[in-house]
């Protein structure tokens, strides 16, 4: 049995077809790509999963529970994550609360524990505490969590968006182009990043513009096009399929004209 | 003396309003229009019982608060599908509503003519018709709501909801019920609002829908952006200049059928400088969305 299945999936807008008759399935503790030109239906396959989109037709099952119909906050429990295109990190809580926020609780959350004020939920949010400062230092910015998150760099956002989403603790991470607008030392420790979280034993998915960083670190490409996959293999038999550099770059030129 | 005392009462229920509703607004962030809709609630519910049924008024504090806070709970749900703007104009619509069926449904509320003769609180036989002693009331009342509502807001509960004001999919995307916790805070936020309309009503010992206008839910909303949205502090400054300022008129000896137009306008003045000058509010970090 599969770690994580799609199957069948299709989702519609306004007669639009988004995702096609989508199938594919993660093994786990892999890093995996998915790429395809701009609207080809990536970042609608995140929403889909996730739960921020309803599947039109479907399915979606990890450790063969089917998720696809929860809300997005079940899913999230269910152990899958995801970041963000454009960032969304709370601009005015600092950072260690944007990692608290995403810490389970077992009881603080409650609203009594809150009226009370519990010895345990004042127990829970000091081990949380500790718990939200290991995750930021793991991506180096430990030095930053009283900052607020609007008070940031675009690419510590991106970082810390990352510590947050190892917060949550999901078995499965999807990253929505982990590192758009990030510097040249930046995408080096992003992609040293995403290796430690497989080393940790996280499946990741990510969906990625920049090809350096696909054939660096991906084990397997999956590429989308107009809302289906129309190839799936390793780095260096994508790099080769003829179909996957026509949808992607376009058709090679006759070499003859 | 009796006069200052009297403002005095009259500045804690509106700190208890402000206090409420800045949950919803300041901390949560829901732009809620229909404030005075759920004090409508708590003052005719604790007053009807009192009045036909001869509950004591401290028995019909809570349940006028329970009402209320039910009440919270049925306008949450639009509110799960609306936003900004749109929730804003759903909640003045249920303002709207409920100010509209206290005036007109005349076999209960008696309409217009409003319900005179409410019993004042009373502990032990001895009845709070001192103004100090309902001073002293409104006080303790206006701790606790305080008291509570920082808790509330300064612990993981309350790093939800401000998660929620700050970035609502995102807060989904880390596990959070957004949905449940709308309702509660809107539900929270009633309850208080339903108390002071309950010790409104037992305060004045006469009440008529020309109290709960939607006039009256823009003045709370605008203490709680005056005073600054997120800040519990905020709240009692907000709601205290914004009560004690326009009494200062009638020292300056204005006949009242100016000073009551002045009132208005002095609000929209102020509204206008601070929006200019300081959008956060006195003591508010964050601006009005």
């Amino acid at each position: 049995m599969a770690f994580f299945e799609v199957k069948n999936l299709s989702k519609d807008f306004d007669g639009v077809r988004a995702i096609d008759d989508l199938s594919f399935e993660l093994n786990k503790g892999q890093i995996t790509a998915l790429i395809g030109p701009n609207g080809a239906g990536k970042t609608t396959v995140f929403n889909v999963i996730t739960g921020f989109l309803r599947p039109g037709r479907g399915d979606v099952r990890i450790n063969s529970r089917r998720i696809s119909g929860l809300p997005p906050y079940k899913i999230a429990r269910m152990g899958i994550g995801r970041t963000f295109q454009n960032i969304r990190l709370f601009p005015k809580l600092t950072v260690l609360e944007n990692l608290m926020l995403a810490l389970k609780y077992d009881t603080g959350e409650r609203l009594t524990s809150a009226l009370l004020r519990t010895k345990r939920m004042i127990r829970e949010d000091a081990e949380n505490k500790s718990i939200a400062i290991d995750h930021l230092k793991k991506v180096g910015l430990e030095h930053k969590q009283d900052a607020l998150g609007q008070e940031l760099s675009h690419g510590q956002r991106r970082l810390v968006e990352i510590a947050r989403l190892l917060a949550l603790n999901p078995q499965l991470l999807l990253l929505d182009e982990p590192t758009a607008g990030l510097f040249p030392e930046m995408v080096t420790e992003m992609k040293r990043l995403i290796k430690q979280l497989k080393e940790e034993g996280k499946t990741i998915l990510f969906i990625e513009h920049d090809m350096k960083v696909v054939m660096d670190i991906a084990e397997r490409i999956l590429v989308l096009n107009y809302g289906k996959i129309i190839a799936d293999g390793s780095p260096s038999e994508i790099q080769n399929n003829d179909e996957v550099i026509t949808a992607y770059l376009g058709r090679r030129r006759s070499v003859a004209s | 003396m009796e006069y200052l005392l009297h403002i005095l009462v009259i500045a804690g229920i509106y700190i208890i309003l402000t206090l409420s509703l800045n949950l919803i607004l300041g901390y949560t962030g829901l732009p809620a229009l229909g404030h005075a809709a759920f004090s409508c609630v708590g003052a005719y519910v604790s007053a009807l019982l009192a009045l036909n049924y001869g509950i004591s008024p401290w028995i019909g504090l809570l349940i006028g608060a329970i009402a209320a806070s039910l009440m919270g709970g049925v306008i949450a749900f639009p509110s799960l599908r609306l936003k900004g703007d749109y929730l804003a104009l759903a909640t003045f619509g249920f303002a709207v509503i409920v100010y509209s069926i206290a005036k007109n449904w005349v076999a209960v509320t008696r309409g217009p003519l409003g319900l005179p003769g409410i019993p004042t609180f009373s502990i032990g036989g001895f009845q709070l018709s001192s103004i100090w002693s309902y001073l002293i009331l409104v006080a303790l009342l206006v701790a606790l709501t305080a008291f509570l509502l920082n808790r509330v807001a300064n612990s993981p509960f309350g790093r939800i909801l401000k998660g929620i004001r700050e970035d609502e999919i995102a807060t989904e995307s880390l596990g959070k019920n957004v949905n449940r916790h709308k309702v509660l805070v809107f539900m929270i936020g009633a309850f208080f609002a339903g108390i002071a309309g309950s010790l409104y009503a037992h305060y004045i010992t006469f009440i008529d829908p020309s109290s709960f206008t939607i006039m009256e839910s823009i003045t709370i909303l605008l203490m709680v952006v005056f005073g600054g949205m997120g800040s519990i502090k905020g709240s009692f400054v907000g709601a205290a200049i914004l009560v004690i300022l326009p009494e200062m008129l009638r020292f300056l000896g204005m006949p009242s059928s100016i000073a009551a137009p002045m009132r208005q306008m002095i609000y929209g003045l102020l509204l206008l400088l601070l929006m200019l000058k300081r959008p956060q509010g006195i003591l508010g970090r964050y601006r009005f969305r």
